[in-house]
């Protein structure tokens, strides 16, 4: 397998937050913190940013291992198989309920008649596509489709500038220092990026870089998180946030360059199904690889089609028979932090204590 | 061979798949099956109980295929229903076409659908994607449907251009507003404020003027149907003119903007409708108007006018009128103190202005002997009292902050809690107001020190 080079590796981290700040964190972010999104918003990247430079100590003693070959040092095949499975299962979910999200989005906004099945059905064989060209083709497409989308969130931001009510930000600590800074703290999990970053290592064509590569992804992450979170803030109230569109192409209804420049969501939302399209390629491609360590196979691409078939029964149950709100809310977080920042750096940390004990 | 085979047949099939299934909903949207609303006026039904919706559509086939586009009457049909959704349901199956409302520039409520409140009228077009938050809102003192009936505009052939382009008259004027249907619907759910809409309204002088020529075409045995069209009633308009003069005559009083609103100008033209003022809103209902003058002070004190025009006559610096077109430099400074029991507002405006005309004043401007800083003063003079007058009708008449200094009153507050907790709605109508402005008048372009 192709090794992924630095710019490459940064894009994917960067694709992963944004996917996950633009079509359910910044929504959850604005709705708990109010008035406070922004001061929460630098709180958790700051957060994100010591835990990132404290895994990449951690992982200075296993230089170019992945967090599996790690736990297969700590405890051997059998934590290692756990541990693999844990995280399929987070990524899976992660697919799956942002794939829900866009999904809804996109029937209400184009496809009222459509049946949902072949919406989903469209992302599932894109992604398909993706995982079946080999050379690491999903990095690569993901580093054309990135800064377009990059630009995208940027015209966003600086398009509605004449809609934006500074006054918004106040009262400064909007619900509460409990809601911005103790609970407010949950709202980490937008940095789902982090989780990648545990298998990015064993991926690196100069796995001695990933310290850097790992800071600079999760910081301009953090900033295009802070232009998202600021988007919304500065042009709604909680209340009208809460809706089942994503707020960023609410506001992006907004956009208006006099009267030849309007109506420029369709062109956003499109963007964002390409990028949408490129995360679930690097997820699927993750959980794809994780299977095949655990299982020791080796290729694993007769494995995409009963992996992309899971996904698409899942998106269904959950949009058929669930409410989306509970899982990306409660859930979603839930499992952010006792999977990513629980049982990553625990591993981590016992991993550091066996080999110390070692030498 | 055989995998290429199978791979042939499995793109066919999904193509086909694709096809068939995403065919529907394009079938649906195709430009052909729908009919593009422009303006959507809502009024009260003749019971009372029930909504009269009116739409209005352009006719598509007056835009020629190269380019160029010729005046065609729209088209307006209404339909009585419960609600707003119901009416469109309704009128589906009788024009035949999906009507879409994502082309919707205008949509006009009645002033007397207004009073009663609009919440749920508000939130039903804003639960509808169609409808673009950037539509702008309109209270209309005549009936919603005479409104939209009466809204020519002669200057501008295609109507849902003149739609788009109207509102921008408020950042030269300050006579009107650029009011949104999103950032009212923001404003409504947020308690803390009253809401503003654009003021509109027939054109008195133009309404009568087609009464006279209607009745005198119907003497003169005219065989016009009732569907006439507007090009039809404004061109017996331009014959009748002269025949009308008495309607012509503007009462002096009515020239001063402290009086004007829509409905109620000294305006005489070839467009039936008019939109000056602004409507006042307490919570979701319609409670009073803004005239010319208050809309002015209002888009002045919240930064939205770039450029506007008075007339100042002070008999002690001239025995006449001085017209002064000012701009303002800057964003106004606005402070709010919640520190004592009734909340103290600072307000801070800067300007710069521009003597653009005096009355008889051939032989001042010659001899360059007008004292500017008299000028400044006596501008400084008549818009602080013009604001105070402005801000004193917010909190004794409507007492409900349409200014939005409560948003500027949170910087005082930590947490939204303590904010609600100080109840800035209860307290703003005994606010204290200190006006402060600094204009900086000078000669015009022409003159200079």
């Amino acid at each position: 397998m192709e090794k992924l080079n630095n710019k490459e590796s940064i894009s994917l981290v960067i694709t992963i937050c944004i996917n996950i700040a633009i079509l359910v964190a910044s929504q959850v972010i604005v709705v708990s913190c109010s008035s406070a999104s922004l001061i929460n918003a630098t709180f958790v990247s700051v957060l994100a940013i010591i835990f990132t430079c404290i895994i990449c100590l951690l992982y200075k003693k296993f230089i170019g291992l992945s967090i599996l070959d790690i736990a297969d040092f700590l405890g051997g095949k059998f934590l290692k198989f756990i541990v693999g499975i844990i995280f399929f299962l987070y990524f899976l979910f992660s697919i799956v309920v942002l794939l829900c999200r866009l999904v809804d989005c996109l029937q209400i906004v184009y496809y009222p008649i459509t049946n949902t099945i072949f919406t989903v059905l469209l992302f599932i064989i894109a992604t398909g596509i993706v995982c079946h060209f080999k050379n690491n083709a999903f990095s690569k497409s993901n580093l054309m489709v990135l800064p377009i989308s990059l630009v995208a969130l940027l015209l966003a931001f600086l398009g509605n500038t004449k809609n934006f009510d500074y006054q918004n930000i106040y009262p400064l600590l909007g619900n509460g220092i409990d809601s911005t800074f103790i609970s407010g703290m949950s709202n980490m999990f937008v940095f789902g990026g982090i989780a990648y970053l545990y298998f990015l290592p064993s991926k690196l064509k100069r796995p001695d870089k990933f310290f850097s590569i790992s800071v600079i992804s999760i910081l301009l992450s953090a900033i295009f998180l802070l232009i998202t979170v600021a988007t919304i803030v500065l042009m709604f109230n909680k209340n009208l946030v809460s809706g089942q569109l994503f707020p960023l192409y609410t506001a992006v209804r907004y956009i208006e360059f006099g009267t030849f420049f309007q109506r420029l969501d369709s062109a956003f939302l499109l963007i964002r199904i390409i990028s949408f399209i490129s995360f679930l390629g690097i997820f699927s491609n993750l959980c794809l690889n994780i299977f095949k360590e655990i299982t020791q196979i080796t290729d694993s691409r007769p494995l995409i089609c009963p992996f992309l078939l899971l996904v698409f029964g899942l998106t269904i149950v959950l949009k058929t028979h669930f409410k989306l709100e509970l899982f990306q809310n409660t859930i979603f977080k839930i499992l952010f932090f006792s999977i990513v920042i629980g049982l990553g750096f625990i591993i981590l940390v016992l991993a550091n204590f066996k080999k110390k004990a070692f030498k | 061979m055989n995998k290429t085979i199978l791979k042939t047949i499995m793109i066919i099939t999904v193509s086909i798949i694709f096809i068939y299934a995403f065919s529907v909903s394009f079938s649906s949207h195709s430009i052909d099956n729908i009919s593009y609303v422009i303006a959507l006026g809502v009024d009260l039904s003749e019971d009372k109980n029930n909504l009269q919706v009116t739409f209005e559509f352009m006719d598509t086939s007056s835009f020629a295929d190269n380019g160029t586009s010729q005046e065609s009457p729209p088209i307006i049909d209404t339909v009585t229903s419960t609600s707003i959704n119901s009416a469109i349901n309704l009128l589906n199956s009788y024009v035949g076409k999906e009507i879409n409302l994502s082309h919707c520039k205008v949509v006009v409520f009645s002033d007397e659908l207004a009073k009663k409140g609009i919440f749920s009228e508000i939130t039903e077009l804003m639960n509808n994607i169609q409808v673009r938050p950037t539509t702008n809102l309109i209270i209309s003192k005549s009936r919603a449907i005479e409104y939209i009936q009466n809204s020519t505009s002669s200057l501008e052939k295609v109507l849902s251009k003149y739609y788009d382009i109207f509102p921008n008259t408020s950042e030269y004027t300050g006579y009107t507003s650029n009011i949104m249907i999103g950032n009212l619907y923001n404003r409504l759910i947020d308690n803390s404020c009253g809401n503003l809409a654009i003021l509109g309204g027939l054109n008195e002088k133009y309404t009568s003027v087609k009464q006279n020529s209607s009745s005198s075409s119907s003497s003169g045995n005219s065989s016009s149907g009732e569907g006439s069209s507007k090009d039809e009633s404004s061109g017996n308009y331009s014959n009748e003119q002269s025949s009308s003069e008495s309607d012509n005559q503007i009462p002096s009083n009515n020239i001063s903007p402290n009086t004007i609103v829509a409905s109620n100008s000294p305006i005489i033209g070839e467009r039936g409708t008019e939109n000056i003022g602004l409507a006042v809103f307490k919570e979701d209902k319609y409670i009073g108007d803004l005239t010319a003058m208050d809309t002015l002070c209002h888009t002045i004190i919240t930064g939205e006018v770039d450029t506007f025009l008075i007339s100042i006559d002070n008999p002690e610096i001239y025995e006449n009128y001085i017209d002064v077109n000012l701009f303002e430099n800057a964003s106004p400074e606005i402070s709010v103190d919640t520190s004592g029991e009734q909340p103290t507002i600072n307000i801070k405006i800067k300007l710069t202005g521009r003597i653009v005309g005096i009355k008889d004043g051939f032989n001042i401007v010659n001899e360059m002997d007008l004292d500017l800083n008299k000028i400044s003063e006596a501008v400084n003079k008549y818009l602080k009292n013009s604001i105070s007058i402005y801000l004193n009708k917010t909190t004794s008449e409507f007492c409900c902050d349409i200014d939005d200094f409560y948003k500027i009153a949170k910087k005082n507050f930590l947490t939204t809690q303590e904010f609600e907790d100080f109840d800035w709605c209860s307290k703003y109508p005994n606010s204290k107001f200190n006006i402060s402005i600094d204009a900086n008048v000078s000669y015009s372009l022409l003159n200079s020190d």
